[in-house]
């Protein structure tokens, strides 16, 4: 007999109840046996979403958000959101703005080059919204891209939009020439704007800020 | 001339709310209740564990809440909360009505007394309650041993032994649910219990 049998010790039990002790046991035993039947039964213990869906919290949830999405709209909170983070950029003073058309005819006789321009790309031109411009530009006009940019402070952006030009105008070496400059390829944009200068159509604008640009 | 005019019965406001509808009741309408107790009565437990225990992890969830206890508390709380519920539905202590607010003012009443007692443990009954920790707790052998002699009992035994010891049944009441006289179910009683102890202390 163990240490503890002294407990149990059956000439001390009466004959037809369970002692004290052993009733306690028994109960000990079955409700242990009880308590993981029912943890069973109960299953693991359920996620947060689980609980949300299971006591349709989520209902309220999806009420709440639309109510407070209708009164955000209503307000016209959401307007900033949904407008361009970035939607005016005022144009450089620096820079003569390209007074761009909607529609553009490029090239040679036997290779005329017929560019249509978005409403809203030449709109947001207008406004000076150049990043929208850009977005609605047309695929095929790289020189209206490349103007764009340079007008956002980005010359590699537009030096590599000016790249894919293949017909030039006498104020294109004006912009690609401001180009090189904001890099600091000082001496290509100084022969840039000399072929500019050589032309005799150039505009006079253009031709006193060409050379206000070769003497700084 | 007279006039008959029939007779509305009219209910007050307050008497609608005094309505008790089946969702303070787990879902359970009265006769479905009724049903319940019986079948508890007879040993089964299958409509009381698919309704309450059903409800285990949200009675625990909102102990946690509303005492901010740890999880393992909240869940032995719970689990001895339904373990009484169960026992007071056996005796028929409680009516229907609202079975979800009786059932949380059990779970809560048994773990704020068991946290009192925890805290407070008065110097002259240091002893006393030393003893009763010593009566009541077992050895991981004994109830080894336990185990190996209750599983070893036939399920007549076994059955008989539960309903008299654990679900505190008189000796009329089980001879009612099992189509016997008293005096035979006690004689059973006595054999089973016999044989308890035999096969108790022989795993000893």
């Amino acid at each position: 007999m163990n240490t503890f049998s002294h407990k149990y010790n059956p000439e001390q039990l009466s004959p037809e109840e369970l002692s004290i002790r052993e009733h306690q046991l028994l109960k000990t035993h079955l409700n242990a046996e009880r308590a993981a039947r029912w943890k069973q039964l109960a299953g693991p213990k359920p996620t947060q979403l689980q609980i949300i869906l299971k006591e349709k919290k989520w209902i309220w949830l999806v009420v709440i958000a639309l109510l407070g999405a209708a009164i955000c709209w209503q307000a016209g909170w959401f307007l900033p959101v949904l407008k361009d983070p970035n939607p005016t950029i005022a144009a450089r003073t620096d820079l003569i703005p390209y007074p761009f058309d909607n529609i553009a005819v490029r090239g040679e006789q036997d290779q005329v080059q017929k560019i249509v321009r978005p409403a809203k790309a030449l709109a947001a031109y207008r406004n000076n919204d150049f990043a929208t411009a850009i977005r609605e530009s047309s695929p095929n006009d790289p020189y209206f891209v490349g103007i764009c940019w340079l007008q956002m402070h980005e010359p590699q952006k537009a030096l590599a939009a000016f790249e894919q030009v293949s017909t030039f105008s006498d104020e294109f070496y004006y912009y690609k020439g401001v180009a090189l400059q904001d890099l600091g390829r000082n001496e290509e944009a100084k022969a840039l704007f000399e072929q500019a200068l050589d032309s005799k159509t150039l505009r006079e604008t253009y031709r006193e800020a060409v050379v206000k640009r070769i003497k700084n | 001339m007279t006039l008959d005019i029939p007779v509305y019965t009219t209910l007050t406001r307050s008497m609608i709310e005094s309505v008790p509808s089946t969702e303070k009741n787990f879902g359970l309408s009265e006769a479905q209740f009724e049903a319940l107790l019986s079948q508890l009565g007879q040993g089964d437990e299958a409509l009381f564990e698919r309704v309450f225990v059903k409800q285990y992890w949200k009675m625990v969830r909102r102990l946690q809440s509303s005492h901010s206890t740890e999880q393992a508390d909240a869940e032995d709380a719970v689990m001895e909360g339904l373990m009484s519920f169960r026992n007071i539905l056996i005796a028929r202590k409680v009516t229907w009505g609202n079975l979800e607010a009786y059932l949380n003012r059990i779970i809560v009443t048994d773990f704020q007394k068991k946290q009192k007692r925890n805290r407070e443990m008065p110097v002259d009954s240091f002893a006393e309650n030393l003893a009763a920790d010593e009566d009541a707790c077992f050895s991981t052998e004994e109830l080894a041993a336990f185990k190996k002699a209750w599983d070893s009992l036939c399920d007549k035994c076994s059955g008989m032994l539960h309903r008299f010891y654990y679900d505190e049944l008189p000796h009329f009441q089980i001879a009612e649910l099992l189509g016997k006289s008293p005096e035979a179910v006690k004689q059973d009683k006595h054999r089973c219990i016999q044989k308890l102890r035999k096969h108790f202390f022989q795993s000893l």
